[in-house]
C-alpha cells in the first residue's frame, strides 16, 4: 500500500475523531462539532436549514437595500429568525452579536467579504445563484454535515430524487424543448439549460432549447431573438406585483406568432419561488407545481399558471 | 433680418449637393440594412417587397412591427441628438457642447428613472416633459456653473462631469435604496433602442419632428449668434433671447430622444462637427446634413448593436460612447493645446 | 476683504484651526465607536478601549469599528492630500483625483478584474483598482503630453484631457458591465465608495502607505509653493518645473490609488478638503495641507459613520454621501473662480 494513501486514511480518522471537514468554494471547513448557531446570506441556506430542522440565528431577508425580500412560500417559515441586512452587505456587526458558529455565505456575491466573514465565525461559501441543479443538492449534503444531520440530508435528496423519478413519468417524451425565462417589467432573461431552473426543468425530462452563452447561463433576449429562436413551449417567471414585459409583447401580433402561444403552451411561475428559493423546499413546491401546472405532460397549462 | 450678409464662405455648390446626396444614400442604406439583419436575417429584396406589400408572414411582421418602428426611432433620436449638438454648440461657440457633456441626457435620464421608481403610475406621455425638466435642469447647473466668468470648454466640460457625477451619486443612490423597481431601469439608463414600438415612436415623435422643424427655421439665427454677442448685438439681434430660444431648442430635442432612447453620448458632439467638415460653419446646411448623418449614424450602431451577441442585444448607447469617447479625447488634446 | 492676506492668515490661527479640527476628528471617532447597527452603552465602548467591558462590545468596537474608523481617517487624509496636491501642480482649483483619470481607471480595472477572474483570492479587488488608478493616470499623462516642440505637462490640457480620458474608460466599463449576467453589486457599491467591511488587515496594508506618502506630501509643500507662482516664476527661482511636477504629481496619484484600495473612490473629498482648508488656513502648502488631511479625514469619517447609523442594518455607502455635498459644492467653486 502507497504510504500517501495511509496517510490520508490516517488524516480521515484524525479528522472525524475531533470533529467534521466539509469541501467549499474556498477550501475545506473544519469544525469541532456540528454548528448549532448558523447564519444564512442566502435563501437556499435558510430553506436548506429549515428542511434540515435547523432554524437560523440570523439570515440575510432584509427587504431594505434593494432586496425582494424572503420568497412567498418562505416568508411565513423565516418570519421570526433576525435580519442581518442586505445580502450584498450584510452587517458585520449584527451579525456578530448573534454570536454564530457557523456562516453559510455565496461564493460570488459575497466572495468579497469572505475574510471578514470568517473572522467572526467559520463561514463556508457555496455556488448559491450561480449554482445548477446538481450544485444546489450538494450543497444540501455538505449544510447537513456542518449541521450534524447529514442523515436528514441524505434522507431529503432521497426523497427528493423519489418525488422527482414520480415526476419525471408525467413527461411527455419527444416533446419540444422548451424557452425558460423571468420576466421584469423591463426584461426578458432566458435560464439556459446550465442555471438553476434551466436544470431542474430538464431533470424532471423536459428538455431545455438554451445552452450557455460563453460563461452567461442566463441572459437577456428581445422580443425579435424570441421569435428568432420560435419555441413550442414557454416557460415564464413573473412576480404579482409587477407587471412583466411580455404583458407589452402581447399585444405586438409577432407574439401570436409564437408556436407556443399558438400551441397555447405559455406556463407562468412565481418568479421568487421558483428561481430565489433554489432549496428542498422550494424544490418539492417546484416539482408539485410542475406537475399541477400540466408543463410535464406538455398539455395545455391550468387555470392557475395560465398568466393573466 | 439680412442673412446673406453674414453668410459665412461656402465650399462649391456641386459639392454640397454630392456631400447631401451621399448622406441621404448612407441613410437609405442604413435604413434597408437595419430591416434586413438581426436576430433572424432576411434577403434585402425580400425586405423592400415586404415594407411595400406586408403580408401575414412572419418575415413581415418582424419588418413592420419591430425593425421598422426600431429603426425609425433610433434614426429619429440620432437626428435629434446630432442637430441639437450642433444648436448647443453653435449657441455657445463651444466645441465641446454636446448634450451628453453638458449633463442634459444625465438630467433627462435621471429625471425619468424618478418618475419610474416614485410614480410607477405616471403615464408614459409624461417621459418627454420630465425629461425636458431634467436636462434643462442639468443643463442650466452645468451652465450657470461655468458661464459666470466665460465659457471655455475646460470650464463646460468640467461643470459638465461635475453635474453628471452628482446625477450619477443621486442615480446610484436611488438605484440602492430601490434596486428592484429601478432593475428594469439599468438597461434603459445605459441608452438602447431594443424593442421599441410605434406607440413610443409616436410618443416622440412629435416632438422631435417640432424640434426638428424649428431648428431648420432657427438657423440662420444661429449662424448670427455664432459670430459672437457682440457682432450679433450690432446686427440688431436680440441675442439673449434668441440664445435662450435656441438652447431650449437643443435640450427639448436631446430630451425627446433621451426619453425614449435612454442617454446616448457624443452623437451630438460628432456629428456635428462631421457635418461642419462637410459644409463649411453654415447652419442652414450642417444643420439638415447633422440630421442625417446622425440619424445614420445611430441606425448603423443599432445593426452592431444587434449583431455583435446574436440573439442579445447590446445596449446601443455603450456602444456609441466607446466608440465616440476617443473622439472626445482627441478634441480634448486639440482644444487643451489652445489653452483654452 | 479688508484684512490683507498675510495678516489673515498666520501660523497661529492654521495652529489654531489644525487644533481644533483634531479636537473635532478625536470627538467623532469616539462617537463613531459608539455608534452602529448594534447599540452599544457608551460606558461599555470606553471599558472596551481600555481593555475591559464584556466580550460582544470588544469585539465590537476593537474589531469592527476601530480599523473601519482608522480606514476612514487614513483614506480621508490621503485623499484630501492627494487633490490638494494635484491642485498645486495643475494650478487648476477644479483639479482632483476623480477628474485626471485616476478614478474611472480604477473603476474600470475593478469592473474587469471581477468579471474576468472570478475566483479571484478575496482582497484583490482593491489591488486591481489600484492598478487601473495608475494606468488611467498615466494614460492621461501619455494623452496630455506634446510630442513635438517644447515638451512638458500644460496644466489646462491635462485637466481636459482627464476628462475626455474619464469619459473613454468610463464608456468602456460600462461596455463591460452590461455583459455581466448578475450581482455585480459588490463592485458597484466599491466603486461608490464605502469603508464597509474594512477589518485589521485593510487598515495595516493602507497605514505603510499613508506612513510615507503623508509626510513626503509634507516635505513637498515648499515645492508646490514654487509651482504654484506658474512656469516663468518658478523657472525664475532656479527650480526644475518639469521634475518637480512629475514628482509631485506621482505623490499625488500613489495618495489617491493607495486609498483608492482602503475605501474604493470616495468622490469629491480630494476637492472639497483642500478648498475647505485653503478658506480656512490660506494658500500656503505648508499650512494648508495638514489642515486640508485633517478634514478630509473627517469628512469621510462623518460620512461612513452617518452611513452605518442612518438605516441599520443596511449600509449605506459613504460615498454617496461625499459626492451629494462635493458635486455641488463644485459647481459653486465653478462659478466663483475666474
Amino acid at each position: 500500500m502507497n504510504p500517501r494513501f495511509l496517510f490520508l486514511c490516517g488524516l480521515t480518522a484524525l479528522s472525524s475523531a475531533f470533529g467534521l471537514s466539509v469541501k467549499h468554494e474556498r477550501g475545506s471547513l473544519e469544525l469541532k462539532g456540528p454548528a448549532k448557531r448558523v447564519v444564512a446570506l442566502e435563501y437556499s441556506f435558510v430553506d436548506t436549514l429549515l428542511a434540515l430542522g435547523v432554524t437560523p440565528v440570523g439570515a440575510a431577508l432584509g427587504s431594505q437595500g434593494g432586496d425582494r425580500g424572503a420568497p412567498p412560500y418562505l416568508r411565513a417559515l423565516s418570519a421570526k429568525i433576525p435580519a442581518t441586512g442586505s445580502r450584498a452587505q450584510p452587517s458585520l456587526e449584527i451579525m456578530l452579536s448573534l454570536r454564530p458558529d457557523l456562516i453559510l455565505a455565496d461564493a460570488f456575491v459575497q466572495g468579497e467579504i469572505y475574510p471578514q466573514l470568517a473572522k467572526l465565525a467559520p463561514t463556508a461559501a457555496f455556488q448559491s445563484r450561480r449554482g445548477s441543479l446538481d450544485d444546489l443538492n450538494a450543497q444540501t449534503l455538505a449544510i447537513g454535515q456542518l449541521v450534524g444531520r447529514e442523515a436528514a440530508a441524505r434522507q431529503l435528496l432521497a426523497d427528493q430524487q423519489a418525488l422527482m423519478r414520480k415526476a419525471k413519468v408525467f413527461s411527455k417524451k419527444a416533446a419540444p424543448a422548451f424557452v425558460a425565462a423571468v420576466v421584469t417589467p423591463k426584461s426578458f432573461t432566458v435560464h439556459s439549460n446550465q442555471s438553476f431552473v434551466g436544470s431542474f426543468l430538464e431533470a424532471l425530462g423536459r428538455k431545455n432549447a438554451l445552452g450557455p452563452k460563453g460563461d452567461q447561463t442566463q441572459y437577456e433576449v428581445s422580443l425579435e431573438g424570441l421569435v428568432a429562436l420560435n419555441p413550442q413551449t414557454l416557460v415564464l417567471f413573473a412576480a404579482p406585483d409587477e407587471t412583466p414585459i411580455t404583458q407589452e409583447w402581447k399585444k405586438n401580433p409577432l407574439w401570436q406568432k409564437l408556436s407556443a402561444v399558438q400551441r397555447g403552451r405559455v406556463y407562468v411561475f412565481d418568479r421568487d419561488d421558483w428561481t430565489r428559493g433554489r432549496g428542498p423546499l422550494a424544490l418539492k413546491l417546484m416539482v408539485a407545481q410542475a406537475i399541477e401546472s400540466r408543463l410535464l405532460q406538455d398539455a395545455a397549462p391550468s387555470a392557475a399558471f395560465r398568466g393573466q | 433680418m439680412n442673412t446673406h450678409s453674414v453668410s459665412p464662405r461656402r465650399p462649391r455648390l456641386s459639392r454640397q449637393v454630392l456631400t447631401f446626396c451621399g448622406a441621404a444614400l448612407l441613410l437609405l442604406l442604413a435604413l434597408l440594412a437595419s430591416l434586413a439583419l438581426g436576430a433572424s436575417q432576411i434577403p434585402l429584396a425580400q425586405v423592400t417587397r415586404l415594407l411595400l406589400i406586408p403580408d401575414d408572414s412572419t418575415n413581415s411582421l418582424v419588418v413592420h412591427a419591430l425593425r421598422l418602428p426600431r429603426t425609425l426611432v433610433a434614426g429619429l433620436a440620432g437626428a435629434g441628438l446630432g442637430v441639437s449638438g450642433l444648436l448647443l454648440q453653435g449657441v455657445t461657440r463651444n466645441p465641446l457642447a454636446d448634450p451628453g457633456i453638458l449633463g442634459v441626457e444625465a438630467g433627462g435620464a435621471f429625471a425619468i428613472l424618478v418618475m419610474v421608481v416614485f410614480f410607477p403610475a405616471a403615464p408614459a406621455v409624461l417621459f418627454v416633459p420630465a425629461a425636458f425638466v431634467g436636462g434643462a435642469l442639468a443643463a442650466a447647473a452645468a451652465y450657470g456653473a461655468a458661464s459666470s466668468v466665460g465659457l471655455t470648454p475646460l470650464r463646460l466640460a468640467l461643470s459638465g462631469v461635475a453635474v453628471a457625477s452628482l446625477l450619477g451619486a443621486a442615480t446610484r443612490a436611488v438605484q440602492i435604496l430601490f434596486e428592484t423597481r429601478a432593475q428594469g431601469a439599468l438597461f434603459a439608463l445605459s441608452g438602447s433602442v431594443a424593442g421599441r414600438t410605434w406607440e413610443q415612436f409616436w410618443q416622440v415623435a412629435p416632438w422631435l419632428g417640432l424640434g426638428l422643424g424649428l431648428g431648420l427655421l432657427l438657423s440662420p439665427r444661429v449662424n448670427i449668434l455664432a459670430l459672437g454677442e457682440d457682432v450679433a448685438s450690432s446686427l440688431g439681434t436680440r441675442t439673449a433671447r434668441d440664445s435662450a430660444l435656441i438652447t431650449g431648442l437643443g435640450v427639448l430635442l436631446a430630451a425627446g430622444a433621451v426619453s425614449v432612447v435612454g442617454p446616448i453620448g457624443f452623437v451630438g458632439l460628432i456629428v456635428p462637427h462631421a457635418a461642419r467638415a462637410l459644409t463649411g460653419v453654415d447652419h442652414r446646411l450642417s444643420l439638415p446634413l447633422s440630421a442625417l448623418l446622425g440619424a445614420a449614424l445611430l441606425i448603423v450602431a443599432d445593426i452592431a448593436a444587434r449583431l455583435i451577441d446574436r440573439p442579445a442585444e447590446t445596449p446601443v448607447g455603450i456602444l456609441v460612447a466607446a466608440a465616440g469617447a476617443p473622439f472626445f479625447v482627441l478634441l480634448a488634446r486639440h482644444i487643451g493645446r489652445g489653452r483654452a | 476683504m479688508t484684512t490683507p492676506l498675510g495678516a489673515r492668515y498666520t501660523n497661529a490661527r492654521a495652529l489654531g484651526v489644525a487644533g481644533v479640527l483634531a479636537a473635532l476628528t478625536v470627538v467623532l471617532a469616539v462617537l463613531a465607536l459608539g455608534l452602529g447597527a448594534v447599540a452599544t452603552p457608551a460606558a461599555q465602548v470606553w471599558a472596551a478601549l481600555w481593555g475591559g467591558g464584556d466580550d460582544l462590545t470588544r469585539q465590537l468596537v476593537l474589531d469592527l469599528r476601530l480599523p473601519r474608523v482608522g480606514v476612514s481617517l487614513l483614506c480621508g487624509a490621503m485623499f484630501a492630500a492627494s487633490g490638494a496636491m494635484m491642485q498645486g501642480v495643475i494650478r487648476n482649483p477644479l483639479a482632483s483625483p476623480d477628474i485626471i483619470g485616476v478614478g474611472a481607471g480604477a473603476g474600470l480595472a475593478a469592473t474587469v478584474f471581477l468579471l474576468a477572474w472570478p475566483a479571484a483570492p478575496p482582497g484583490g479587488l482593491p489591488w486591481a483598482a489600484l492598478a487601473g488608478a495608475w494606468g488611467g493616470f498615466g494614460l492621461v499623462l501619455l494623452l496630455s503630453r506634446e510630442w513635438r516642440g517644447a515638451g512638458g505637462l500644460h496644466p489646462v490640457r491635462l485637466a481636459l484631457v482627464g476628462v475626455a480620458v474619464a469619459a473613454a474608460l468610463g464608456a468602456v466599463q460600462q461596455l463591460v458591465l452590461v455583459r455581466a449576467p448578475d450581482g455585480l453589486g459588490s463592485a458597484l457599491t466599491f466603486l461608490t465608495g464605502t469603508v464597509y467591511g474594512a477589518d485589521a488587515g485593510r487598515l495595516l496594508s493602507v497605514l505603510p502607505w499613508a506612513l510615507v506618502l503623508l509626510p513626503a506630501a509634507l516635505l513637498l509643500s515648499r515645492t508646490l509653493d514654487v509651482l504654484n507662482l506658474g512656469e516663468d516664476l518658478a523657472t525664475g527661482l532656479g527650480t526644475r518645473v518639469g521634475p518637480a511636477r512629475l514628482l509631485s504629481l506621482g505623490v499625488g496619484v500613489a495618495l489617491a490609488g493607495a486609498a483608492v484600495t482602503g475605501a474604493g473612490i470616495l468622490g469629491f473629498v480630494g476637492l472639497l478638503a483642500p478648498h475647505l482648508a485653503r478658506l480656512l488656513v490660506g494658500a500656503k502648502h505648508g499650512r494648508m495641507l495638514p489642515v486640508s488631511m485633517l478634514l478630509g479625514a473627517l469628512l469621510v469619517l462623518a460620512a461612513d459613520t452617518l452611513g452605518r447609523a442612518l438605516l441599520p442594518p443596511l449600509e449605506v455607502p459613504a460615498g454617496i454621501f461625499t459626492t451629494l455635498v462635493g458635486a455641488p459644492y463644485f459647481l459653486y467653486l465653478l462659478k466663483r473662480t475666474a
